[in-house]
């Protein structure tokens, strides 16, 4: 696959389902995001990153049964493929060299 | 994380919005999605409560609508996806208006044409449906339960249409008897002068006297004060009126204060006990009351203490009836008619009059307009919703047609559509969404020409059958008929077009779907043919119904309308004894005459166009009383009536005042005859002939009456009545009536006479107003304010429809040229001349236009006898008419035919050739 880069949402999904265990279905990562940034994010913006980071192989789905009210049914977990962790690595180091030397600045003003 | 997992506490959302949210979704995310937005939906439940997360869920459901077609994701990549459901078709509702809305976007032209044609036919069925609502189906302001109530019209077996009322005794009898009903109420209308001071300036005032109990049985609590007593029946004990909140407004500026305020009412003191509420006028429409008085009043009211007791005049001309509980409005005809039959028997032999020996019930459901004009307006409304009928299909066939037009066009779409693997159900929805969406916006434009339309009528001052138009509104039942037929309209004119791209295959290339199938241009043609037709059929009728109202127009009147104005004085009202009539008669005479504007001013009655009069039964002298004697309307006059009335006299003279003021009963009998009169008595004598010679009348007993003069027929009735034969006596001859009409002719204009009559009368007696007073001009379009709208909105009609016949000759033509580009091209490279070319167009134009027409003339003469009744000075077949409807068309689509005919001359063969 070519050289891809991460929307802002779409990052922070990632990041999200790498702290939710790498096991994580959409609901959650909704719930997960909306309580560590403090703002709320449409579910179906989340749900359509996943399926846009899934389609570029960043993450993995599969299904599994769960339990809920009304008997079992079907839900799709996600969890970050390699080439997804690669991604963020690599992002994550690219924000650093970036952000290096900069936080005094922030902090004077 | 379990403490997290939302999927162990509460239930999920509301089954009907899981629903949506389903719908909403499309296929290949249902599955996915749902589980997810349920398991947030208990965590936004917990912390908003279950409204809050009722709310959120809707919100998602459009979210997650909106977001996932924009985003057009794939189906989900992982390999454990069920694949073995088969994807049935849904009707995803939103995706087939997204397309529709996109392709009416893509090509405007046809877009509009097709939402202005059925814009103009839902309109005409607005408006017509408009006008029936308001004339008949409107209900009566401010009554409780009005289909309880039944009308009971009083008749006659002596005449099927004159009003024939009771007694104030047979009334009560029949109240007192009547066992089905649980309110029964009589009513007469009653105009009255009014005044709020003694002697002041009186006006007429719409009035009724009803029984008591009126006001609870139709439900109505007064606003202000109270209702009538049992008591005030009673004549001498009810001089009481209730005003309406309009003169409560008016004339006591809504003081409370007016309860128990004396007012003038016909020169008498009567106290005010109530006031009705705000929206009611009487339980008629149109409601124009504005006071009620109980029975007891009457006495004062007409000046006749004994008018309530048995053996006086008749008083009730309606009954009200609230039928009991499982009575049905025959029972109520039928009781009153027993009840009446019992009252004959024990009165037989007494002082009970002719009148209660011949009076019959009938009864209508429901209240409102009066039930013997109901029939006439409704036939007069299932004409004009016959044409706008005839519109609407007319608009329908354009659809269609335009519809065809574009099915040909969307061919190689369709195609392409078919080879990605699109069912016909498929496509055929998709183009019936198109048309349902142009007929809703068609509908909605016809609303507002509909409204238009609404508010032009109301100004014209135009009327069916005495109702006036003004306040006619669209309420919201004509704005749903409307709306709901463009959808229709839409829908069924869709329909054929849609099943015309059935025969597209999927193998079509673009090259030869280009010419389209040949079912398909007979199927244009058919319409265009269809459309002529109908047009044909409207331009007839409203022809025959222009020529009508022109004929009424310039009918011969035999008297000359411009510049006199007539009111009526009714001084018996006020109390006047029959001498003081006259003395009012002559002072006002003379002092109108005196005045250097009036030509010539004289008293009658009743006047010409007024609809109470006198008929005079004559014969010649010597012969016997039989059923072949002359029946003339009877005119009491004053000296000057033919000068006002520009009545020509023939031979001898004019009646003269001194004869008409005399009061000498011994004096010689005399009197004038119109030529019918004339004919009738002295068959074959000319005017000069007749004069001195003399006739028996039956008013004037065993007296001879000398004729002193003959005059011209004159139209006194209605433009299209014949004249019939008329007796001018002078007044003093005549009956003893207490009322007149005043005719005056002034020189220049009629404009400042009124103001002067107003100031004369109020020198006279304040208390007397001049009442109804009206131009003969005026009042002559009065009387034709049926044939008028008739008329106007036949032609409006008929106008249209050729507009809607032109407009879609012109659509087939110019698709014609546009296909036909690569013939006319080698046409002229091969030497055809303009002319040539011009005319293979207007072949085409021509032909299906004279089909059309041809077929159209043969309908409006089948059509044309449901006309008859309507027309005059006109045949239903008259052959101009036909003839103009036909040219009219003709003309029309000429000019349908001029621009693909220019288009065709400007065709340059080498570019169309190139194109090939």
């Amino acid at each position: 696959m070519t050289k891809r880069t991460l929307g802002e949402l779409e990052h922070q999904v990632l990041l999200t389902v790498l702290r939710l265990g790498n096991d994580a279905y959409c609901a959650e990562v909704v719930v997960e995001l909306d309580e560590r940034t403090g703002r709320s994010v449409a579910a179906a913006a989340v749900y359509i990153a996943l399926r846009r980071l899934e389609e570029s192989g960043l993450v993995e789905s599969s299904k599994r049964v769960s339990e809920g009210r009304g008997g079992e049914r079907e839900r799709r977990w996600f969890a970050v493929t390699a080439a997804g962790v690669e991604l963020l690595r690599d992002s994550r180091r690219q924000m650093l060299e970036l952000w290096d030397g900069l936080e005094p600045i922030l902090a004077d003003r | 994380m379990s403490d997290r997992d939302p999927g162990r506490s509460h239930a999920g959302p509301p089954a009907w919005l899981r629903r949506c949210l389903r719908l909403a979704l499309p296929d290949a995310h249902r599955e996915a999605v749902v589980p997810e937005l349920d398991a947030l939906y208990r965590i936004t439940r917990e912390r908003r409560g279950a409204v809050g997360a009722g709310l959120w869920y809707a919100r998602q459901i459009v979210s997650f609508g909106a977001r996932l077609r924009i985003a057009r994701l794939g189906p989900h990549p992982g390999p454990d996806i069920p694949s073995g459901r088969p994807s049935h078709p849904t009707f995803a509702w939103n995706a087939w208006g997204r397309d529709a809305v996109r392709a009416i976007r893509r090509s405007p032209g046809w877009a509009a044409m097709t939402i202005s044609c059925l814009a103009i036919g839902v309109a005409g069925v607005s408006v017509v449906f408009g006008v029936a609502n308001w004339v008949l189906l409107r209900p009566v302001p401010g009554i409780a339960a009005p289909d309880e109530l039944v009308t009971v019209v009083l008749g006659s077996t002596q005449s099927d249409r004159a009003a024939w009322p009771i007694s104030h005794p047979d009334l009560l009898r029949l109240r007192e008897r009547s066992r089905v009903s649980r309110g029964f109420v009589g009513t007469v209308e009653q105009d009255v002068h009014f005044a709020t001071g003694r002697g002041g300036t009186a006006e007429r005032v719409a009035g009724e006297i009803v029984t008591a109990d009126y006001f609870e049985v139709l439900g109505v609590r007064p606003a202000r004060g109270r209702g009538f007593s049992a008591e005030e029946e009673v004549a001498g004990a009810g001089d009481v009126v209730v005003v309406s909140d309009r003169l409560w407004a008016l004339h006591w500026d809504r003081d409370p204060a007016a309860i128990g305020s004396i007012v003038d009412v016909n020169g008498a003191p009567i106290t005010v006990i109530g006031v009705a509420p705000p929206t009611f006028h009487g339980a008629r429409l149109p409601g124009r009351s504005e006071l009620w008085f109980p029975p007891g009043a009457l006495p004062t009211l007409v000046h006749a203490p004994e008018i309530l007791q048995l053996g006086s005049r008749q008083v009730w001309g309606s009954i009200l009836v609230r039928r009991a509980d499982g009575a049905f409005v025959e029972d109520v005809a039928a009781e009153l008619n027993r009840g009446m039959e019992e009252i004959r028997v024990e009165q037989s032999g007494s002082a009970h009059s002719f009148m209660a020996e011949h009076v019959v019930f009938r009864a209508f459901d429901g209240i409102g307009l009066d039930p013997l004009i109901r029939a006439p307006v409704e036939r007069t409304l299932w004409l004009l919703g016959g044409a706008a009928g005839f519109l609407l299909l007319l608009a329908c066939t354009n659809v269609a047609n335009l519809g065809l037009l574009r099915s040909a066009s969307l061919g190689p779409s369709i195609a392409v559509r078919r080879a990605l693997g699109a069912g016909t159900a498929r496509i055929l929805v998709g183009r019936l969404v198109e048309t349902c969406l142009l007929g809703l916006l068609g509908g909605v434009l016809g609303v507002c020409v509909a409204w238009l339309a609404a508010t032009i009528l109301e100004g014209t001052g135009l009327g069916l059958v005495g109702v006036p138009l003004d306040g006619l509104s669209l309420d919201g039942r004509v704005l749903g008929i409307t709306i709901g037929a463009g959808v229709l309209a839409g829908a069924l004119a869709g329909l054929g077009p849609a099943l015309a791209t059935r025969s597209v295959e999927a193998g079509a290339i673009l090259g030869s779907a280009r010419h389209g199938d040949r079912r398909a241009v007979r199927a244009r043609g058919f319409l265009v043919v269809a459309q002529n037709a109908l047009a044909v059929v409207l331009l007839v009728g409203a022809g025959l119904l222009g020529r009508t109202l022109a004929n009424l127009r310039d009918v011969d009147l035999g008297i000359v309308p411009e510049n006199v104005l007539t009111f009526q004085l009714k001084p018996d009202r006020q109390g006047y004894e029959a001498g003081e009539v006259v003395a009012l008669m002559r002072s006002l005479l003379e002092r109108l005459r005196a005045r250097p504007d009036v030509d010539a001013a004289t008293a009658v009655f009743s006047a010409p166009y007024e609809s109470l009069f006198f008929p005079g039964v004559l014969k010649r002298p010597g012969a016997e009383w039989n059923d072949d004697d002359v029946r003339a309307r009877t005119f009491l006059v004053t000296g000057g009536f033919f000068d006002a009335y520009g009545i020509e006299l023939l031979a001898g003279r004019d009646v003269r005042d001194d004869e008409a003021f005399s009061s000498d009963t011994a004096a010689r009998r005399i009197a004038v005859l119109n030529e019918a009169a004339a004919r009738a008595l002295f068959p074959g004598e000319r005017p000069s002939a007749v004069v001195g010679r003399t006739f028996d009348s039956r008013a004037a007993e065993d007296r001879p009456v000398h004729v002193i003069g003959v005059v011209r027929d004159a139209r006194v009735e209605r433009p299209s009545a014949p004249p019939a034969p008329q007796l001018f006596v002078p007044w003093g001859q005549g009956w003893e009536v207490g009322r007149f009409s005043v005719a005056v002719r002034g020189g220049g204009t009629t404009a400042g006479l009124g103001a002067g009559v107003y100031d004369l009368l109020g020198g006279l007696d304040p208390g007397l107003p001049a009442l109804s007073m009206i131009t003969v001009e005026r009042r002559l379009d009065e009387l034709l304010a049926e044939e008028r709208l008739l008329a106007a909105l036949a032609v409006a009609l008929a106008v249209l429809g050729a507009v809607l016949a032109a407009l879609g000759l012109y659509g087939v033509l110019a698709y014609d040229v546009s296909q036909r580009t690569r013939e006319i091209g080698i046409r002229s490279a091969l030497g055809a001349v303009p002319t040539r070319i011009l005319a293979l167009v207007a072949r085409t134009g021509v032909g299906l236009t004279a089909v059309g027409g041809l077929i159209g003339l043969a309908g409006a003469i089948y059509l044309s006898r449901f006309l008859e009744s309507r027309l005059y000075g006109v045949e239903s077949l008259d052959i101009t008419t036909y003839a103009t409807g036909g040219i009219v068309l003709l003309a029309t689509a000429l000019l349908a035919t001029w621009g693909p005919a220019r288009r065709a001359l400007r065709v340059d063969p080498m570019q169309a050739l190139r194109d090939e």
